[in-house]
């Protein structure tokens, strides 16, 4: 009976390290290879404590989530401003230091025999002596766990941690700083690691280095990987199933002198075949989606969409441009290695007014956008919004201050609904705050209503709003387009940039785009367009830039440019 | 200074094998950009191939040809049978990286079930020490250092000169545009996971010479592999090389202030404070 309540707290434990790892994997995008080091480091420091100071389970638990937090951010932030890849050089590294000073450091960690005596729990007086008495405490440990998780990744913060897995700069394009999602989500998954370790080994009253081996981190990546990355119910399935296996070869007589390989064989060989023939896990993220069952009751609100819709007045409106030339972008230039991509290029936008910059492939004008939007430097020049300098902004700071961008290859989140598409690009979420999602909850609802009903109108300006739960990959071409746009109308920028809107869109659909384009001028927004087709040129823009070699060749109405004989010549070459 | 001497030789023979570690892996990932974790199973396994025919009493020189032999088609399998067709799936790196790290675990496993734990020595030949002043090193140290050095030398030769070379070079630098002037990358990825592995499977011989093989040598060599690259900088093999002897002298020199567990606590700082600094490493590319 003891022998079977402690296996099943051993897969408690397992599902909450799963569930934590699964944050930083599934969620985060981020391979951690360190994760059971962390585990192992919660451990260490609350058994120290404990000991040490003789303070109460709880201090040390407190103290082993915050110190690990804080050990894991500090050190984890510079890997993961580089790329992907770097994460995994960080935590491979960072796993075997820790596992060698755990062995090394005898005076403190006890080396390789570890700490005894590590005080049990106890809460007012109350202490679990045996694993059937550990088990409700487990067991509420799991629901907290599971409880922060949820809250965590069904929220606007999740969105865009979803959104950074998929598409890094789109999101920055979108006003979010992209370096703060991820590493806030490595330090909760590192922090309910190390609460989980902490509470592990005053539950085994003993804290060695063996369970923050590198194994140990491989066999989480392998439950978070067999249950299915970015689905929390499946980190129990497959925590509990890797659990039960070697549980299982336990009782196979003379196995026992090969249990350590064998269970790696398991490991390794479940990773190979379910990333290469399932990679979605047991159970993938969206099972949900597509059975004709929709995601939290969302429809019910979606009827009520018909409502006259109330625009938010809030502080944005203070950005309200005032004056007629809305930016101001002057002597802008750049250069590539000798290459002068952009050179002293200068624009400026009014308001309620479509600019088209037009010229042959290379001419550089996608360049000039990225160093109006912040994804490239200028060498010089100056960018002037609403009168106010913002020449080296980065990326996420643009649409903050109310200029925003497409791309044109879309870009759009496939792997997220419509929806979560749309409602992703809402600037100054408070719900993008872990602080005020778990401490302001109401504000985040109330904000959370408002920006549904946005999203709605915005859906229903396009004509995408019956398509709302599907998942964006399986929409059109050209709806991805439009959402493209619904997007950047959801950031209530006052500027949008549109890379080739109608590239690649079925003719049928062009007219559709322009018409679409004029309103919004219409509305009072800013909008400067990359365009190759003539067509779309003529029919929306009020002044075209012609540019060609990275200078700007001549500037006027399409009539205008279009009738300077030079420019047909470096245009069609004619 | 005798003692600074000998370490600074120690740490060139190491550093030579973390080199050519570095650079085995370098040309992988900068051409392919596979996260190619189950290097380090490549690597294991080609030294228990050797050690394993040499114990069959096969001469060393056939020994060292089937172990390679191993090596480049262990590589070669792996691309064909597992990247690519997940590449083709259009899977991105993370998912690639998960089943390498499934095949590198899957693979120590087997060795630790087929082999046992027990450490495996391989007596290629005699050893014969030497003294030069202060410094003391063996022939085994001396083969490590110079055939791990003529690889690398090789190797950069092979890049520049021959037609194959420069069209890996054209892959690594720009793979959609190698594709119009008639490159079939996927050929070339082949080429390379074969190059690579030959020469890890080198490495993996150099270096069971003088420390015998186990089944979870792999993975110090995996681990050492992308310290170096990274610290070199991606992009860059000749700053995985210099990164390779760089942080075998370093290593080996910080005996001198500090005990040997701390070594690869320092390894981890100086990488550490490298991708602080200069995020793209000693000799990268900086990417906008």
């Amino acid at each position: 009976m003891e022998y079977l309540s402690h296996i099943v707290n051993l897969a408690l434990f397992y599902v909450a390290l799963t569930v934590s790892l699964n944050l930083i994997l599934g969620y985060g995008g981020m391979a951690s290879l360190s994760h059971a080091a962390f585990f192992c480091i919660g451990g260490y420091v609350s058994a120290i404590v404990t000991l040490q100071l003789s303070a109460n389970f709880l201090v040390g638990v407190a103290l082993a989530i915050a110190m690990t937090m804080i050990i894991g951010g500090v050190l984890a932030a510079p890997f993961i401003r580089v790329k992907e890849e770097y994460v995994l050089l960080f935590t491979l590294s960072f796993q075997m230091v820790v596992y060698h000073l755990m062995m090394s450091m005898d005076a403190i960690t006890g080396g390789d025999s570890g700490i005894f005596g590590v005080p049990l729990p106890e809460i007012l007086g109350w202490s679990p002596e045996t694993p059937t008495q550990f088990l409700p405490l487990m067991a509420a440990v799991l629901v907290l766990v599971y409880w922060i998780a949820f809250k965590v990744t069904r929220s606007p913060f999740g969105r865009v941690l979803k959104g950074c897995r998929e598409d890094d700069s789109a999101v920055s394009s979108l006003g979010k700083n992209v370096l703060r999602f991820k590493v806030t989500i490595f330090m909760v998954g590192t922090g309910v690691a190390a609460g989980v370790g902490a509470l592990f080994a005053h539950y085994t009253q003993f804290i060695n280095p063996s369970v923050g081996s590198l194994d140990a981190s491989i066999l989480i990546i392998a439950m978070v990987v067999l249950g299915g990355t970015a689905n929390l119910m499946g980190s129990a399935v497959g925590a509990i199933l890797l659990i039960i296996i070697p549980e299982i070869l336990n009782f196979i007589p003379g196995a026992s002198d090969l249990i350590v390989p064998l269970r790696g064989a398991i490991y390794g060989i479940l990773l190979i075949v379910f990333m290469r023939f399932r990679p979605e896990g047991l159970i993938p993220e969206y099972f949900h989606l597509g059975k004709g069952e929709k995601k939290d009751g969302l429809t019910q609100k979606a009827k009520g969409s018909d409502e006259t819709v109330t625009r938010k007045e809030n502080s944005k409106d203070a950005q309200v441009p005032q004056c007629k030339v809305v930016l101001e972008v002057s002597g802008l230039s750049k250069a590539f290695g000798g290459l002068k991509a952009v050179d002293d290029f200068s624009i400026s936008l009014e308001r309620g007014k479509v600019t088209a910059l037009v010229g042959p492939n290379g001419c550089g004008k996608t360049t000039a956008f990225n160093l109006i939007t912040g994804f490239l430097r200028p060498d010089t020049g100056k960018i002037l919004f609403n009168g106010r300098d913002i020449t080296n902004f980065s990326a996420h700071r643009m649409p903050q201050s109310g200029l925003v961008r497409s791309w044109q290859d879309v870009r759009i989140f496939k792997e997220m609904t419509v929806l979560d598409n749309i409602l992703i690009a809402r600037q100054n979420q408070p719900g993008e705050l872990l602080s005020q999602l778990f401490f302001m909850p109401w504000k985040v609802k109330q904000e959370e209503a408002q920006n549904l009903k946005e999203a709605y109108t915005h859906l229903k300006t396009v004509g995408l709003l019956e398509k709302q739960m599907e998942l964006a990959r399986d929409l059109s071409y050209a709806e991805q387009k439009l959402l493209a746009i619904a997007r950047m109308l959801a950031s209530e920028a006052w500027i949008l940039l549109l890379d080739e809107p109608s590239s690649g869109v079925d003719p049928n659909w062009v007219d559709h785009f322009m018409k679409m384009i004029r309103n919004l001028a219409l509305s009072g927004k800013t909008i400067c367009l990359v365009e190759h087709n003539l067509e779309v040129v003529r029919g929306v823009s009020d002044t075209v830039y012609f540019m060609a070699g990275g200078r700007k060749i001549s500037q006027g109405s399409f009539e205008e440019v279009m009738a300077d004989p030079e420019l047909g010549e470096i245009y069609f070459g004619v | 200074m005798g003692l600074f001497l000998q370490l600074l030789v120690r740490g060139l023979i190491t550093g030579s094998l973390y080199a050519l570690l570095g650079v085995s892996w370098g040309l992988i990932y900068n051409t392919t950009r596979t996260f190619h974790f189950a290097h380090g199973f490549v690597y294991a396994i080609t030294a228990y191939v050797i050690v394993l025919a040499m114990n069959l009493t096969l001469p060393l020189g056939l020994s060292i040809a089937i172990g390679l032999a191993a090596a480049t088609a262990a590589g070669c399998m792996l691309e064909y049978f597992i990247y690519l067709p997940m590449r083709r799936k259009s899977a991105a790196q993370l998912p690639i990286f998960l089943t390498s790290l499934g095949v590198m675990f899957a693979g120590q496993s087997a060795l630790h079930l087929v082999f046992g734990p027990d450490t495996m020595p391989l007596q290629a030949f005699s050893e014969e020490i030497f003294i030069v002043g202060p410094v003391v090193f063996t022939n085994k140290d001396l083969v490590a250092l110079i055939g791990a050095s003529a690889l690398i030398g090789l190797l950069f030769l092979f890049l520049r000169m021959t037609k194959a070379g420069m069209m890996i070079r054209a892959v690594s630098s720009n793979p959609e545009k190698a594709i119009f002037i008639g490159i079939d990358s996927r050929k070339i990825f082949i080429l390379v996971f074969g190059i690579g592995s030959l020469l890890v499977g080198a490495a993996a011989f150099l270096a069971t010479l003088d420390t015998p093989a186990t089944p979870h040598i792999g993975l110090n060599a995996i681990l050492m592999s992308f310290i170096v690259v990274f610290l070199g900088g991606v992009g860059s093999l000749p700053g995985a090389a210099i990164g390779g002897f760089m942080l075998g002298i370093v290593e080996s020199l910080i005996i001198l202030v500090l005990p040997t567990e701390y070594k690869i606590v320092v390894t981890f700082l100086i990488l550490f404070i490298v991708i602080l600094v200069k995020p793209e490493g000693l000799m990268g590319e900086k990417s906008s």
